[in-house]
């Protein structure tokens, strides 16, 4: 495999709540790496930790516990300003583009401002050069930059937020999920430019959604969380046709499926997603796992390795 | 025989920025027993479709310009309002999208199931009690005796959706109406309910209209699908139907824009382009800016719905004879 760009070892966050001995356990000990010019996919209900995690990869929340290293650099040990700097090749991509840019500035004003902060030197000319390049990149019209937000469609908006992501060249991008907020002919508009500007800027993604069917047709690993855990993590092929885990095989039998007739055995977890503040004792997953044992309820299972390098954490007996 | 025959509908919105024509020359009818999906983006009118057949279009702003909205065969839309409270949230009863916003946070469940109960049914509070206690465990709230005392902040998601269904059923509608029942709820969550609407279709027999944006809920749930686009429905079918053979290029459009869990491909085809404007629809097709098979013939005048075997509908003149 290619190189290491991130590697995330032991990593935890742990959010105060009311109560002083009451924390969200919002990430609890996750271990991954990200490899140069793939795209990690990470998939997982509300509250299992998959946009936490994202934060803290680009180090916009500092970790309760554990490290974060970019390209050899250990993120948390950082002084500010190097912080910063290292900041331009790390970028992130919001889910709501409504809520991502500001609604008084114009997209000229958004997308020169990474260039006024990161390149001081540059003249007004040769920022607006930039910005009509990459208006171009993201498929957007050059009398476009004299718009406000509000003067876009939602899918326009996730152009604008596109652009400004990989206006200082980034290496990594987090993509969180970039197109929940868009109805499904714009989401495959943005994610077929996601895939171009990835070949064109030779990006790593870190690609955080909810949508399983999207994940695979985007991704080429998949990370599974629950309840800020890593429940399973491996190559696409291996975690869609294997279904190791539990929790995997219950997500990947509940997406409907609209070109088949057989619609096969559905899985149908009982209950609902525990709180993160009082997560259940042992594995995570025990009450609502149909193949749940006496040790699931005590030991929490750690990541195994599979012979096809897939992770997975459960107590059964898996190939 | 059809519960409810809806005949080029219009529903028009009146503002400063000019006309919005949200449905225009809607036509379906849904027979007893079935449901009916309809599908579309964002502004294509579906929601509005169902707003009006319960008749909560904001009055300020939102008119029925034309057509009927027969309901066993009576029009709602000439109903006075005094008549239309008694069907409504009774016989005809909705679901929306986002639990938490359709609840009344200073409520208790128990108090907001029984209010209809008390007012549709004419129950006095003990027995309305017992049939919300009942409501909640045909819904499959765990504990329901427990529950029905409880706030909507101290359930989560799927839950809420649950009450909210719960309510909903307490008039026994011949019709519920669901818009967009489940998108705020995560798949498995999802699954949950798709499944119990499902089994309370089938163990009550009411009739369903499930308003939605997912293909993948209609193939779960509908027998019937209309696809609408821009206020209008451009295809309608047997659901199998539909998925096997779309017909419209915006149906086809819109599934090749799903990825497809057992079919890789590269690149996803997309539609180009984006919805037309409410106050600035083109004069011909409106879907023909975006359609790869459009003609000068198609942006001219209105293409009509033509008839196909087997009920099937298409508004296309590909299709036209």
């Amino acid at each position: 495999m290619s190189e290491v760009l991130v590697d995330v070892k032991n990593l935890k966050k742990y959010f105060p709540t009311s109560e002083k001995d009451k924390k969200v356990k919002a990430v609890d000990d996750v271990t991954f790496q990200i490899y140069k010019n793939e795209t990690l996919g990470v998939v997982g209900e509300s509250g299992c930790g998959k946009s936490t995690t994202g934060r803290l990869v680009l180090n916009l929340l500092e970790p309760t516990d554990g490290t974060v290293t970019f390209k050899g650099q250990n993120l948390s040990a950082m002084k500010k300003k190097e912080m910063r700097a290292l900041r331009r090749q790390m970028q992130i991509i919001f889910q709501d583009p409504y809520a991502s840019l500001d609604p008084r500035k114009t997209v000229l004003q958004i997308l020169a401002e990474p260039y006024q902060i990161h390149h001081p030197e540059m003249s007004r000319e040769e920022i607006l050069e930039e910005v009509n390049r990459l208006i171009g990149c993201v498929g957007l019209r050059p009398e476009h930059i004299y718009r406000y937000p509000h003067e876009f469609s939602g899918g326009q908006r996730q152009r604008v937020g596109i652009a400004r992501a990989i206006a200082l060249n980034p290496e990594f991008v987090v993509c969180d999920e970039p197109v929940s907020a868009l109805d499904v002919s714009i989401q495959a508009q943005v994610i077929n430019l996601l895939q171009d500007i990835k070949k064109e800027f030779n990006l790593t993604y870190m690609f955080i959604s909810h949508d399983l069917r999207i994940i695979k047709h985007f991704c080429d690993r998949v990370m599974v969380m629950y309840l800020g855990n890593i429940v399973e993590i491996g190559t696409k092929e291996a975690i869609y046709e294997k279904r190791r885990h539990p929790y995997t095989q219950a997500l990947l039998s509940a997406i409907p499926n609209i070109k088949s007739q057989d619609k096969g055995e559905r899985i149908l977890l009982t209950g609902d997603i525990p709180s993160p503040v009082n997560p259940p004792s042992g594995c995570p997953f025990h009450p609502r796992c149909s193949y749940c044992m006496d040790i699931c309820k005590k030991e929490k299972p750690c990541l195994k390795t599979m012979e096809d390098g897939t992770r997975v954490a459960c107590h059964l007996k898996l190939e | 025989m059809s519960l409810l025959e809806v005949k080029d509908l219009k529903t028009y919105f009146y503002t400063d920025a000019g006309v919005g024509k949200a449905v225009d020359g809607v036509t379906f009818s849904l027979d007893k027993g079935k449901v009916l999906g309809i599908v579309g983006e964002s502004g294509c009118g579906k929601s509005v479709t169902s707003l009006s057949i319960m008749r909560l279009v904001d009055p300020a702003t939102g008119r029925y310009e034309g057509g009927s909205i027969e309901f066993n065969g009576q029009d709602i839309l000439k109903l006075p309002e005094k008549e239309m409270r008694k069907l409504r949230g009774n016989r005809i009863s909705m679901i929306f999208q986002e639990p938490m916003t359709s609840l009344n946070p200073v409520f208790t469940i128990g108090y907001q199931i029984e209010e209809s109960l008390i007012l549709h049914k004419g129950m006095d509070k003990k027995t309305a009690r017992q049939r919300a206690v009942e409501l909640l465990e045909l819904v499959g709230i765990p504990e329901a005796g427990k529950r029905v005392e409880e706030y909507p902040h101290q359930l989560s998601g799927g839950m809420r959706q649950r009450v909210m269904i719960a309510m909903a059923l307490a008039g026994d509608p011949e019709l519920l109406i669901a818009d967009e029942p489940t998108t705020a709820l995560d798949v498995t969550i999802q699954a949950q309910i798709l499944e119990l609407l499902k089994s309370l279709q089938k163990k009550l027999g009411m009739s369903i209209i499930i308003i939605t944006h997912d293909l993948g809920v209609i193939a779960e749930m509908a027998d019937e699908v209309a696809v609408m686009y821009a206020g209008d429905i451009v295809e309608k079918a047997k659901t199998r139907e539909l998925f096997d053979n779309p017909l419209h290029p915006y149906t086809v459009g819109l599934m090749n824009s799903i990825p497809d869990v057992d079919d890789e491909v590269d690149r996803l085809r997309t539609l180009e382009g984006l919805v037309p404007s409410l106050y600035d629809m083109p004069a011909g097709c409106r879907f023909a800016p975006r359609c790869q098979f459009a003609c000068p013939e198609c942006e001219k005048s209105r293409i009509g719905l033509t008839q196909l075997e087997g009920g099937r509908q298409v508004r296309c003149r590909r299709y036209e004879q």
